[in-house]
């Protein structure tokens, strides 16, 4: 019997999730007032204003919260260099609850009582979606950090560039680009330890439907056998009948696209158990630097897609600087910035950069210039080097996936939980994540799981 | 194909003696007081918690105690603290106690987040039956539910105070004639509750997740069990809990899962329009 | 106190109160108009809420919805919002599936329609049987609904749902007026409904079915009615609140949450008086959203809970019904 889909959530570079926390509008930093101060509706310019930028997140979720310390840093930041403009930078959080209607709610009050002038967030592609409509009709910059769908631009930007224009992607590329790259990797274990037969078993949502449709046709194509392409029910939570088709039909590794269904239990189950075979995919919980912990080490040897190989390769010159900031200033969990706090982060810097190039944050009365400064963006983020795809590009303002996951452009990395030399691990653990794939930011092979 | 049904009869079997467990003691507290406890699921969210907590400090054995206790603990305090006061509007008691299953969904947020844990096996490990796997917590689970309802079989059969729920959830007047203390089999009617909806937390926990929405799937599988059961008796209740589970097994086997509760509804359906006071219920509330 | 030969030349705005509102003396009269004037001047004199006063609005219309079955003849719903999200869905997936310009005078009366249907499948079986029944299928009827939304995630965009409706508008204080009319003009419709002989019957029902039943009159016809009616009335808020969103999710719409929220409206408000649960979802979505926010996200869920359980433990008959008749002692109130 179903309970309605749900749980868990740790959301996704791809996506969604849900849970019924609800909204809470807070305002962090200097006076919480919430009237709407004359001299900041436009806060262009001139000194002494102060630039709100709004921040919407599921933070009960360790990537929301993670993304969430990563905003209040990199304000701190920019205030310590002086502000935007000469403005004092301000952030105004909201929890989304993953919810698109606590989202809206949340956003439709930062805007009318807080007056801000940019929103950065949300992993959950259904409240990316669901806030489009609004932001666009306030023409609002909105950064996206998270959320994969590539629907968000295929069916606002590619129909009406004008009306949406102030919507970016500065990453993760899109879910269609997940699954290709998902294939490229499967052809990565197959060279790697001679496997030639894999199941791909994807939760049943809308978001995992291009890892269904192409990861799997993809990895036939390069003359992998896959044995198993499943989708399984949200409200899954016994994996022992799934466990058990993969095993039995002869797959070497099982890659999964899971966001919703709670995994920590399938997870020690597949460890325990010993079932033969390897488990990598888009596992968004295994994102979380508390998995190890969480799963009690039975973690080990499971490997996640991840941005920005969740801090733990240095991608570029700025991820460790990211890292070490974040981990300097706070120490409970997510212990990392995660990967959405590395994207929010880069979102913060380059809007920043952008409105400073075009002389104004108002919005209201100049978002032609700003969007002109943001489309004009050659930004060096900490997850990978950062430009956005022209008005007539098949997504335009989605963030410019590069030639593939490897180069500097977007990188799209696969961090694998392995055991730590002594005393290295994440927390008071053993365990800790190294990227395996790709070559070109991998700091540890990809191992496979001892009992097989 | 015969391994096919092999795996599904041993499958059903095992969720089946789960979900007894749960029903159970939902339908006991119907049986004597008239009253749909909404609060059944978090008990079971309460025992799961419990043991997840006392577990690393004093052993397995110990958290399962813990879990037990303290799940017959709170289904007495639910008793005593809140419904107590307004059993006798059934309708309040039966928002009454759903707003409290929210509030405690929202307390374990808080305590423990959003995020489902994992319990440490009871009884590590795993052996094939029948080219099965199966985790010997789900044997155990099994046992542990034959166990439980042999004992409730003996206590109401051959204890007086027993004998006194059995009376009480029959008939409620011709057990005040006989001169039972109503508020006492009351008292222990919720207590045994408590700690059949532990037993049944602590493996659903351990055997799929637990976490602060954990409650809500087994509260729908009770309330479905003893409509379909008859409210009140023990026997239909088992007997409906197999019904579903194996139902349950085989809709995940030839349709798929999210056809699950789909199944479940038209089912219900069908209970309610041919046989509404369930297999072996008395009218509804007399 | 009041003199029975007087009443054929009492004007007519005291003669309706008198009949639809019971009783009210000037105090009762005098606070129900203020209540009135502050709803339709909310923009006058607290804009900031206007976005929040918007929300109360559609939660009121679906706490009427629910109370007028649920409320009165104690048949308690836990899958309202099946009915309310069946409608939206059902706009959402016109406009998504058929056409993006369809119009809303054809949508609207289709996603009503669609409440009333599923209505139909969902709750008219159990009618005619115990209340636990009904709330039984209701509850798994809503289950059911959003794991059909998935598993047709074709058409329904699954958890990601449907961007495609149109809003309402922007401004906001158009968006409060374009809520709060439909609101006040279902929730007068109810108002009457409630205080007629229809409504007296309801309420028996609640209190006492076997009683009228033996009176010989057919309960579940009235039952039939009564929940006729909500349909109807949840039908247009979930068509409503599409369009307030301009997009539908399951989780916006749909989820047995929402439903919980209606009961827990509606007894805060006062179960059984259409005007209590009008004011319940006002002080909830203010409770939510404004004031207990300061325990934290999920902290404000716990507090609201309780609150509810507060009010079914100490003040069943809800906040309203206990300030009218507060009111209504004031002055010597009613000789009863």
């Amino acid at each position: 019997m179903s309970r309605e889909p749900s749980q868990q959530n740790r959301d996704s570079s791809s996506n969604s999730d849900r849970t019924n926390r609800r909204t809470v509008l807070k305002t962090v930093g200097a006076g919480a007032a919430v009237t709407s101060i004359a001299g900041c509706l436009g806060g262009s310019g001139g000194t002494g204003g102060t630039i709100k930028i709004g921040h919407i997140m599921p933070v009960e979720t360790d990537n929301g919260l993670g993304s969430e310390r990563s905003a209040q840093l990199a304000v701190d930041q920019l205030n310590e260099n002086g502000g935007i403009l000469d403005n004092d930078v301000e952030l105004v959080t909201a929890d989304s609850a993953a919810q698109p209607s606590e989202a809206h709610s949340a956003v439709t009050e930062m805007i009318n009582r807080e007056n801000i002038q940019m929103l950065v967030g949300t992993v959950v592609s259904e409240v990316a979606l669901s806030l489009a409509d609004l932001v666009a009709e306030n023409d609002l910059p909105f950064l996206i950090t998270g959320a994969a769908s590539p629907r968000i631009f295929a069916e606002n930007h590619a129909q009406n560039y004008d009306q949406f224009k102030s919507i970016f992607r500065p990453g993760p590329v899109n879910s269609i680009k997940q699954a290709e790259y998902l294939a490229q990797y499967g052809q990565f274990l197959s060279e790697e330890h001679g496997w030639d037969t894999m199941a791909v078993v994807s939760e049943d949502a809308a978001w995992t439907q291009d890892i269904t449709d192409m990861t799997a046709s993809l990895l036939e194509e390069s003359g992998i056998d896959v044995a198993v392409n499943e989708r399984v029910a949200l409200d899954t939570n016994d994996w022992t009948p799934i466990l058990d088709q993969v095993e039995s039909s002869g797959a070497q590794t099982m890659i999964g696209a899971l966001s919703h269904i709670p995994i920590t239990g399938m997870t020690s189950s597949w460890s325990r158990n010993e079932y033969p075979f390897s488990l990598d995919g888009v596992m968004i919980a295994a994102q979380s630097p508390q998995f190890w912990s969480d799963t009690q080490g039975t973690a080990e040897y499971l490997s996640t897609a991840t941005s920005a190989a969740d801090g733990f390769a240095d991608i570029t010159p700025k991820t460790s600087e990211v890292m070490d900031a974040y981990q300097s200033e706070y120490d409970s969990r997510p212990t990392t910035p995660t990967f959405v706090g590395f994207i929010t982060h880069d979102a913060i810097n380059l809007y920043a950069e952008a409105v400073e190039r075009a002389g104004t944050a108002n919005h209201r009365e100049d978002i032609d210039s700003i969007v002109e400064e943001l489309q004009a963006t050659d930004f060096e983020g900490s997850y990978g080097q950062i430009q956005f795809q022209g008005p007539d590009d098949e997504y335009p303002n989605d963030v410019y996936p590069g030639e593939g996951p490897g180069d500097e452009f977007a990188p799209f990395t696969i961090t694998q939980w392995q055991a730590a030399e002594d005393g290295n691990g994440i927390g008071d653990t053993d365990g800790t994540k190294r990227c395996v794939w790709p070559e070109t930011y991998q700091n540890g092979d990809h191992q496979t799981p001892s009992w097989m | 194909m015969i391994s096919d049904i092999i795996t599904i009869l041993i499958v059903g079997a095992m969720i089946s003696a789960i979900y007894a467990l749960i029903a159970i003691g939902f339908t006991m507290i119907f049986g004597v007081g008239g009253i749909l406890n909404l609060t059944h699921g978090a008990l079971l969210m309460i025992a799961a918690y419990a043991y997840f907590v006392t577990q690393p400090y004093i052993g397995r054995a110990g958290g399962v105690i813990v879990g037990i206790v303290l799940a017959a603990v709170a289904s007495y305090g639910v008793y005593m603290g809140l419904v107590r006061y307004i059993e006798e509007n059934v309708v309040i008691t039966f928002m009454a106690t759903i707003m409290a299953a929210l509030a405690l969904q929202e307390a374990m947020t808080m305590a423990f987040s959003q995020q489902a844990q994992v319990l440490t096996p009871i009884m590590p490990g795993s052996v094939a039956i029948a080219g099965t796997r199966m985790q010997y917590d789900q044997l155990l689970a099994f046992v542990f539910s034959w166990v439980m309802i042999g004992m409730l079989w003996y206590y109401v059969t051959n204890t007086k105070d027993g004998r006194a729920i059995l009376a009480t959830s029959m008939s409620e007047r011709g057990a005040i004639f006989t001169g039972v203390d109503l508020p006492r089999v009351r008292r222990q009617t919720w207590l045994i509750a408590g700690a059949f909806a532990g037993v049944g937390g602590i493996f659903i926990g351990r055997l799929q997740q637990t976490s602060p929405e954990m409650w809500l799937e087994p509260l729908t599988l009770a309330f479905m069990i003893v409509i379909i059961g008859g409210v009140g008796s023990i026997k239909g209740s088992i007997i409906a809990a197999y019904l579903i589970g194996y139902i349950e097994t085989l809709t995940v086997a030839l349709l798929g899962a999210p056809y699950r509760v789909v199944v479940a509804l038209l089912i219900i359906i069908a209970v309610i329009m041919y046989r509404p006071e369930g297999l072996y219920g008395r009218e509804y509330l007399e | 106190m009041s003199n029975e030969y007087d009443r054929s030349g009492e004007p007519v705005v005291q003669r309706f109160t008198r009949e639809f509102l019971g009783e009210p003396n000037r105090y009762q009269i005098a606070s129900a108009g203020v209540a009135l004037l502050a709803l339709l001047t909310v923009p006058f004199w607290a804009g900031q809420y206007l976005y929040v006063f918007a929300l109360a609005s559609i939660w009121a219309i679906f706490a009427m919805g629910w109370d007028i079955i649920s409320g009165h003849t104690n048949y308690i719903s836990f899958g309202h919002s099946a009915l309310s999200g069946g409608a939206a869905y059902t706009t959402g997936v016109l406009v998504h599936n058929v056409n993006p310009d369809m119009a809303m005078y054809i949508t609207f009366p289709l996603s009503i329609l669609a409440a009333i249907v599923i209505g139909l499948l969902f709750a008219v079986p159990t009618l005619r049987l115990e209340g636990p029944y009904f709330s039984l299928i209701t509850l798994l009827g809503v289950l059911v609904l959003t794991q059909l939304v998935y598993i047709y995630g074709e058409y329904t965009g699954g958890e990601l749902g449907i961007t495609a409706v149109s809003t309402l508008t922007y401004n906001l204080t158009n968006l409060y007026y374009y809520t709060l009319i439909p609101m006040l003009l279902i929730g007068a419709v109810l108002v009457v409904v409630s205080q007629s002989n229809i409504g007296r019957i309801l309420r028996a029902i609640g209190e006492n079915e076997a009683a009228i039943e033996s009176s010989g009159i057919d309960t579940t016809r009235f039952k039939l009615w009564a929940f006729l009616m909500s349909a109807i009335t949840m039908g247009i808020g979930g068509a409503m609140l599409a369009h307030f969103y301009g997009n539908i999710t399951p989780s916006t719409v749909l989820v047995v949450d929402r439903s919980l929220e209606m009961v827990a409206i509606a007894v805060i408000g006062g179960m059984g008086t259409i005007a209590g649960p009008i004011g319940g979802a006002f002080v909830f979505i203010i409770l939510r959203d404004e004031v207990l926010t300061v325990f934290g996200s999920t902290g404000r869920w716990l507090a609201l809970w309780l609150i509810v359980l507060f009010f079914l433990v100490f003040l069943r008959d809800g906040i309203f019904p206990f300030i009218w008749s507060r009111i209504g002692s004031i002055g010597g109130g009613r000789d009863e």
